[in-house]
């Protein structure tokens, strides 16, 4: 059965790009546009991956993030974290607030493939840290 | 008739006969004895008349023995001769006697007249003696004396003249004109002295003293001095003559003393003076030097002269001038003015006068003695210099910065108005603050800052936030100090800086940044994922052609991206908003792993990489990720401009520091282009393009991060030989890097108010253990245990720095029961991995904690604290 991933991200234009490559890759893809969103719909269509993106309108990425792992029902799910910020200590927020791994946008495809694969792969094995 | 005439001239006879004062005795030429006497005889005799009368001369009145009358005997004629007479009672007269015979009534009789002598004979007994007196005196004054006739012959002379002559006496007295020891040029005038003094008319003033040449009989010159005096009744002169040639040199020496003293009086740098102490100041005597400094001549100011010195004092300063000389001498003490007196010409001068009063014996005030000198051109260099001050204590208080000095006890001295507008506290209120005692500078750490500023270390903290007490808002503040050397006093000088407004907009700034960087790479990654799904076929086939495009088309993407990635770092860097995470890099492991990470594009292109490190494992306390950074930069350039040949990764070790070189066999830099090497955006052309293509701000980047780890980087390289970067990185000792680290955290904690744990982990007994175990088996069980301890954590924020011997962990934001929970389960963590490798029973390792602010102040309380669990 194929996995599904879940895509967090306000770029509409990113989401597209994202749901040609990931499906391509064999994936089902859902997708929401913000934070509140996007929690609503883990808990409803419970996917095997969230692609979350940091800079969210209303609850912020790292927040939801957040959320997402200290739910009991969604802790399980592992987190990416696909970042365009520039913020200091990105990497340690992320960890922080509990993402099992990090990629810089603009990202290679096939790294994001990879993790992708890696993460859902060993759904019990926790990343040291992004890149 | 004849009878009376007779009678008559007998009573006559008789009567002349007793009146006589010669007394008269008749003797008997035959018998010798008196036949009559006169009275005045008679008292001669001093017996009575009838005694005398009858009596033998010899032995009576005469001391002969009979038989030896002089007069009958020898028939002498006696004539006024000097006898002795004896007296009735024994004693001698001296008389004159006469004697003689005459023939009476045919009998023969002498006639004795005496006349009494004696006191002529006194008299003449006391001439002598006077005279002997005289002349002793005469002979042994000091002066040379002669006694001179009118003829100018020496008649006597004394024994000094005797031996200031040279001659014998004999040869003198009586022989010698005094003439003979005058000097020929001033015999003229001596021998019009000597008639004058013994010419009658007293008109002329002639002297009694006079000076001229004496010459002995050597010939020798004596200057002497001659005091004349004429003997009365007489035309004979005596003469005092005294040399005078010492007492002329003492005259002359201290003429010449008086002349030298003139002249230093003349050259001494200020007038020299003797005043009257009266209201005028008249003086008795004030040096030639008054002229140049007022402009009149010292007569001016004496007695008699046309003004009072007091006149040219300035009126302001006349008041204060006589109260500090009357004050002076009342206490009998010295004095010193400065005040203005009135130049001659016009104008006036500035002067300094010092003295001292001159008292009489009972203590009244007589003169003031002192000098006064020119100060005009001090008083306008002081004037100078205060203006100067007043100028730099203007621009001081209005320095756009707060500036304020700290005494050595901790007290704030000066202040200026900038620092008093920053702080919105009043002077007087700031003025007596306690640096140590401020519990908003406490807070800072400034107060410690402060303390070993005085030992010499300056300091800068920037961007502090600043919490001040009372009504000061909060602000953020750069505080810079340095010791300052006030004569003999150690000051302590800090210069404060808002940069509220500053970091605000520092702040605006990065907020912008990160939205703009977001705002460019989101759409960027839209693009590249857009243009990597064309290519990498998935929404459909592609002929060459579009396939060729869209992959140039990607690469610029990328490129784009990258000069976005440099901009923002080069940003941040310029900004000071990196911050290195250091830790212990293992370079060797570091620099193998770029290669590999290179190796394929390398041998792409056909070049051979070489590695040229050293055999022992060379860690340094950096950046890792800057580091790499750092060689992926260097080596991507060397890979665009080296066509053939070989790139060389090289690392060396020396003291304190490593140096690494990255060379290549590439195009080379020509010299004129060197010097812009690392500045931004400089490309520089490149024939064929190996490859990325380039953003023109590697290098630039490249040198900011070596110079952030306060390392040197610099490049040799000639045009067609290949090119050499090579920068050195500082290395750290261990204990240094552990106080760094700790340092850092501790930092951390104080600028966020929050805690920060220190657990240390050290192998018990550590050498022992060094000599039990090999050398590669314990560094590797170290790094094992190291490396566990990172998974163990994980919050990136604590990291474990290694040392040969101890591990500290640093927790941040942890307080001292979660740092035991925590070093709870490393111990377990790492006792397993000890018996995990067969070394539990070799290695035992210690965990103690210490907790800042809680247990300790300070960096190195903290290490001991914890050393000592």
């Amino acid at each position: 059965m194929a996995k599904r991933v879940l895509l967090v991200d306000d770029e509409k234009d990113m989401l597209f790009m994202l749901r040609f490559r990931m499906e391509a890759a064999g994936y089902e893809v859902i997708s929401a546009e913000d934070g509140i969103e996007g929690y609503a719909s883990a808990l409803r269509d419970k996917p095997d991956i969230i692609l979350l993106d940091v800079l969210l309108p209303g609850i912020d990425g790292l927040q939801l993030c957040r959320k997402l792992k200290d739910s009991e029902a969604l802790s399980g799910i592992p987190v990416l974290i696909l970042t365009a910020s520039n913020v200091k200590d990105v990497e340690r927020k992320c960890s922080d607030a509990g993402a099992d791994g990090y990629l810089k946008k603009p990202f290679d495809s096939l790294e994001l493939l990879g993790k992708v694969k890696f993460l859902l792969g060993d759904s019990c094995g926790r990343e040291e840290s992004g890149e | 008739m004849t009878d009376k005439l007779l009678r008559e001239s007998g009573e006559r006879l008789n009567s002349i006969f007793d009146s006589m004062q010669t007394g008269i005795v008749i003797i008997d030429a035959g018998t010798h004895t008196i036949v009559d006497a006169n009275n005045a005889a008679v008292r001669m005799i001093g017996a009575q008349r009838r005694e005398i009368i009858g009596h033998i001369c010899f032995k009576f009145i005469c001391p002969m023995e009979s038989g030896g009358c002089p007069i009958t005997e020898f028939g002498e004629y006696l004539e006024k001769s000097e006898c002795m007479l004896l007296r009735a009672d024994g004693n001698r007269v001296p008389v004159f006697k006469s004697a003689s015979t005459i023939t009476l009534d045919n009998h023969k009789y002498i006639i004795e007249s005496l006349v009494d002598i004696s006191e002529r004979k006194w008299m003449e007994e006391l001439l002598i003696e006077s005279e002997e007196k005289y002349r002793v005196i005469f002979e042994n004054t000091g002066a040379a004396t002669i006694i001179a006739d009118e003829d100018r012959m020496i008649y006597m002379a004394n024994r000094e003249f005797v031996r200031i002559s040279g001659y014998a006496r004999e040869e003198i007295e009586g022989k010698k004109y005094w003439t003979e020891f005058v000097h020929p040029q001033d015999l003229e005038r001596m021998q019009c002295y000597h008639l004058d003094r013994r010419a009658c008319c007293p008109g002329r003033k002639t002297p009694d003293k006079y000076e001229f040449r004496f010459l002995d009989k050597s010939g020798a010159v004596h200057n002497c001095l001659v005091t004349v005096a004429m003997i009365q009744g007489t035309k004979k002169s005596v003469a005092s003559i005294v040399d005078i040639t010492e007492h002329k040199r003492t005259a002359e020496i201290i003429h010449e003393k008086e002349e030298r003293l003139r002249n230093i009086i003349a050259n001494v740098p200020g007038v020299i003076f003797r005043s009257s102490f009266n209201a005028d100041r008249t003086m008795e005597f004030i040096s030639n030097a008054v002229e140049n400094l007022s402009g009149y001549k010292p007569e001016d100011f004496m007695s008699g002269g046309s003004r009072a010195y007091t006149g040219i004092i300035h009126q302001e300063d006349r008041r204060r001038v006589g109260e500090i000389i009357g004050a002076a001498v009342a206490a009998k003490a010295q004095y010193a003015v400065e005040y203005r007196i009135f130049h001659a010409g016009g104008g006036q001068r500035w002067v300094l006068e010092k003295g001292q009063g001159v008292f009489s014996p009972e203590g009244a005030p007589l003169f003031l003695d002192g000098s006064i000198f020119d100060i005009t051109e001090r008083i306008q260099k002081e004037e100078e210099i205060r203006h100067v001050y007043r100028m730099m204590r203007s621009i001081l208080e209005k320095a756009p910065m707060g500036i304020y000095t700290v005494n050595a006890s901790g007290n704030i001295d000066y202040v200026n108005l900038s620092m008093l507008m920053i702080s919105g506290v009043s002077r007087e209120e700031f003025i007596g603050y306690n640096v140590y005692e401020l519990p908003s500078y406490k807070r800072i750490g400034l107060d410690e800052k402060i303390k070993r500023a005085f030992d010499g270390e300056s300091f800068f903290i920037g961007g502090v936030e600043y919490h001040g007490h009372k009504s000061e808002k909060n602000t953020i503040r750069n505080f810079t100090g340095m010791p300052l050397e006030e004569g003999h006093e150690k000051k302590v000088l800090v210069f404060v800086e808002d940069i509220t407004e500053r970091s605000r907009v520092e702040k605006l700034k990065d907020e912008f940044l990160n939205t703009v960087s977001h705002e460019l790479r989101t759409p960027l990654a839209i693009t590249r994922e857009g243009l990597s799904l064309i290519i990498d076929r998935i929404a459909g086939d592609l002929n060459e052609k579009q396939a060729h495009i869209l992959s140039v088309a990607k690469d610029n993407i990328d490129r784009l991206g990258r000069i976005i990635n440099g901009l923002l770092d080069i940003s941040k860097i310029d900004s000071g908003k990196v911050e290195l995470k250091k830790s212990l890099v293992d370079m060797n492991a570091l620099i193998r792993q770029v290669a590999v990470s290179f190796e394929n594009r390398i041998r792409q292109r056909g070049l051979e990489l070489r590695l040229d490190l050293p055999p022992e494992e060379i860690s340094i306390y950096a950046d890792s990720d800057k580091v790499t950074q750092i060689f992926v930069n260097l080596v991507g350039n060397a890979l665009k401009f080296t066509e053939k040949g070989h790139i060389e990764i090289s690392l060396k070790h020396s003291l304190g520091e490593i140096t690494c070189a990255v060379r290549d066999s590439g195009a080379g830099i020509s010299e004129e282009n060197i010097p812009k090497l690392f500045s931004k955006f400089q490309q520089f052309g490149r024939k064929a393009g190996g490859g990325e293509k380039g953003t023109g701000l590697g290098l630039s980047i490249v040198k900011s991060l070596v110079e952030l780890h306060k390392g040197a980087i610099r490049v040799e390289s000639r045009l067609g030989e290949g090119s050499s970067f090579v920068f050195t990185l500082p290395s750290f000792n261990s204990e240094e890097l552990f106080r760094e680290y700790i340092t850092n955290g501790i930092k951390d904690a104080r600028s966020r108010d929050a805690r920060v744990s220190l657990i240390m982990i050290s192998v018990v007994d550590f050498e022992g253990v060094r000599q039990r175990i090999p050398q590669e088996r314990l560094h590797a069980a170290l790094r094992g245990m190291e490396r566990l301890l990172e998974e163990s954590l994980r919050r990136a924020g604590d990291v474990a720095v290694k040392d040969t011997c101890e591990i500290i962990v640093l927790l941040s934001d942890c307080p001292r029961e979660s740092a035991v929970a925590v070093s709870g389960r490393l111990k377990e963590t790492v006792l397993d991995y000890l018996r995990r490798e067969g070394l539990d029973k070799e290695i035992k390792v210690d965990f103690g904690i210490a907790t800042y602010p809680d247990e300790a102040g300070n960096d190195e309380e903290l290490i001991s604290k914890a050393r000592n669990k």
